[in-house]
């Protein structure tokens, strides 16, 4: 006799296998591909940054954990994620302590002084880089040029293709797309290869944990302000862009470059600090790659899509009040 | 006097006055009503309502005030004093209206209604007008624009911090502490302005 048969319990009644570990657990893995890029252009000096940013990110979790008297939860793997996050941001080659500030800002002030995981308002990893890039320009515009293992050259100091194009327009005019989408430019370390984002990316859209909303809104948004601006800038016509192709490339171009893809990807659908309706997600990325490319044209900041991300999770709980009609409900006539 | 020549340029002065130079997150102007009124949203969008009214209002009246009765008469030298008796009675006007048309919310917003009078950005948007040398349009325009900025910026807020009353988080810092925490982060966000107008 089986006795399962009249079980009644509460809901949920039919339970899925993810839990918050094991979604940490696959982000990760889709993050593998852009560190392993990262690794093969920038060597070693990547290698370790990433490595001190996940180590004092999982510390500082820790004593903050200890200090506050709560129990420990560094098992959901939520601050390993983050500490892996900050370091893929970061340039490659930074002091030891970029990684180290960048990790403890995000975990302590971005996100255990709101209450821990589920409770901030803006992404912690985000924060963390705003805070660094405001107080240390200098160190975190200092990219290195790529040299794949096994190539034996030296590291130099070079500057970002976004950087070079703030101070002369004139390189939309025959873009090598090429090394720009492939990794072989100086960049941040995990940002800079978009196809291996892209491969991440759609893992996790497939899988469920990233809504495919928030991604293709931000990219969708990037593309047309993009090629909007490339139509009506005179600083783009000066340099005259012929035939509709040419403006394409603008496009293509500054899909693959700066953070765009892992914003879209990864750090934009933060589960916590994202909209959580259909709309509300699609409005959350069009901000996100309309801000982007706005302040490449024409702020002062090389690339607003960290920023763009901020503003939009700021204006997170205003989508949110998007809500599907209620069914039945009778409007009242004013 | 100066001010945006082409119409381009005049979207932008508007686009500068409400994000770029957002006179609550960039300038640090009026902060007090910004943590004050925050908690609630319905609190948050009637104070933003009643500072437009009175910053575009004050805009307005300083603007004549300056150019018409203390420059000819030579008495810049009571520009505060007469500025801030102007917003005082215009704040006395949307408390009178406020009381008797909208009780609840008065009731809601409490001390800080009568305290717009000592708002800083009420004065600061009258003194920014002057300082600038702007034509009484483009102040018109600048007074409501800073104050737009400023109604979005506590209205995000307060969308933000509606959601801190789930949250649990350290006893230290609960309440204002993590208000001025989040209004940093904001602040941080709207930093990606910066060069984009004006």
């Amino acid at each position: 006799m089986n006795h399962n048969l009249l079980t009644v319990s509460s809901s949920p009644h039919i339970l899925g296998s993810m839990t918050v570990r094991s979604m940490h657990l696959e982000l990760m893995v889709a993050l593998l591909p852009a560190l392993l890029t990262g690794v093969y252009f920038f060597g070693l000096p990547a290698a370790i940054t990433v490595a001190i940013a996940v180590v004092a990110a999982v510390a500082a979790e820790w004593a903050a954990c200890k200090i506050a008297k709560l129990p420990n939860r560094i098992d959901d793997l939520h601050s390993l994620t983050m500490g892996l996050m900050m370091g893929l941001v970061l340039p490659p080659g930074a002091p030891w302590w970029l990684p180290l500030i960048g990790s403890v800002l995000a975990v302590v002030l971005g996100k255990m002084i709101f209450g821990g995981l589920g409770a901030y308002p803006m992404n912690p990893v985000i924060i963390a880089w705003a805070a660094l890039s405001i107080s240390w320009p200098e160190q975190m515009n200092a990219f290195l040029a790529p040299v794949p293992i096994g190539s034996g050259g030296e590291w130099e100091t070079a500057t970002t293709f976004l950087m070079d194009l703030k101070d002369d327009v004139g390189l939309v005019m025959d873009p090598e797309l090429g090394p720009l989408w492939w990794g072989n430019t100086p960049g941040a370390i995990g940002a800079t290869g978009a196809w291996a984002l892209i491969v991440g990316g759609l893992y996790l859209v497939i899988r469920g944990i990233v809504p495919w909303q928030i991604p293709l809104g931000t990219l969708l948004g990037a593309a047309a302000m993009a090629l909007l601006a490339s139509y009506i800038d005179p600083g783009v016509i000066e340099v005259e862009l012929e035939g509709f192709a040419a403006h394409l490339d603008v496009v293509w171009l500054h899909l693959g470059t700066g953070g765009l893809m892992i914003a879209a990807f990864f750090l934009a659908p933060e589960p916590v600090s994202s909209p959580v309706t259909p709309w509300g997600m699609i409005i959350y990325g069009l901000g996100i790659g309309l801000m982007a490319v706005i302040v490449r044209f024409w702020g002062t900041m090389v690339d607003g899509v960290f920023y763009g991300v901020l503003l939009m999770n700021a204006v997170t709980p205003l989508l949110d009040r998007i809500r599907p009609r209620v069914l039945g409900k009778v409007m009242s006539s004013a | 006097m100066g001010g945006p020549e082409s119409f381009g340029a005049y979207l932008l002065f508007i686009v500068g006055a409400v994000l770029v130079n957002n006179i609550l997150l960039a300038q640090f102007l009026g902060n007090c009503p910004f943590l004050g009124v925050s908690r609630r949203m319905d609190t948050a969008t009637g104070m933003a309502m009643a500072v437009i009214f009175v910053i575009t209002m004050a805009g307005m009246i300083t603007y004549v005030v300056q150019y018409y009765l203390l420059v000819p008469l030579n008495l810049e030298y009571l520009q505060t004093i007469a500025f801030i008796l102007v917003i005082a009675a215009l704040v006395q006007l949307v408390e009178i209206v406020m009381q008797k048309s909208l009780p609840a919310l008065y009731r809601a917003l409490g001390i800080f209604l009568p305290l717009i009078t000592t708002n800083c950005a009420v004065l600061g948007v009258a003194l920014i007008n002057i300082k600038k040398d702007l034509y009484f349009f483009d102040a018109l325009v600048f007074s409501f624009a800073s104050a737009a900025g400023y109604g979005l910026a506590l209205v995000l807020f307060a969308g933000i911090r509606e959601r801190f009353a789930l949250a649990r988080m350290p006893k230290v810092f609960e309440g204002t502490a993590i208000g001025l925490v989040t209004a940093g982060f904001l602040a941080l966000a709207f930093r990606g302005f910066a060069g984009l107008a004006g």
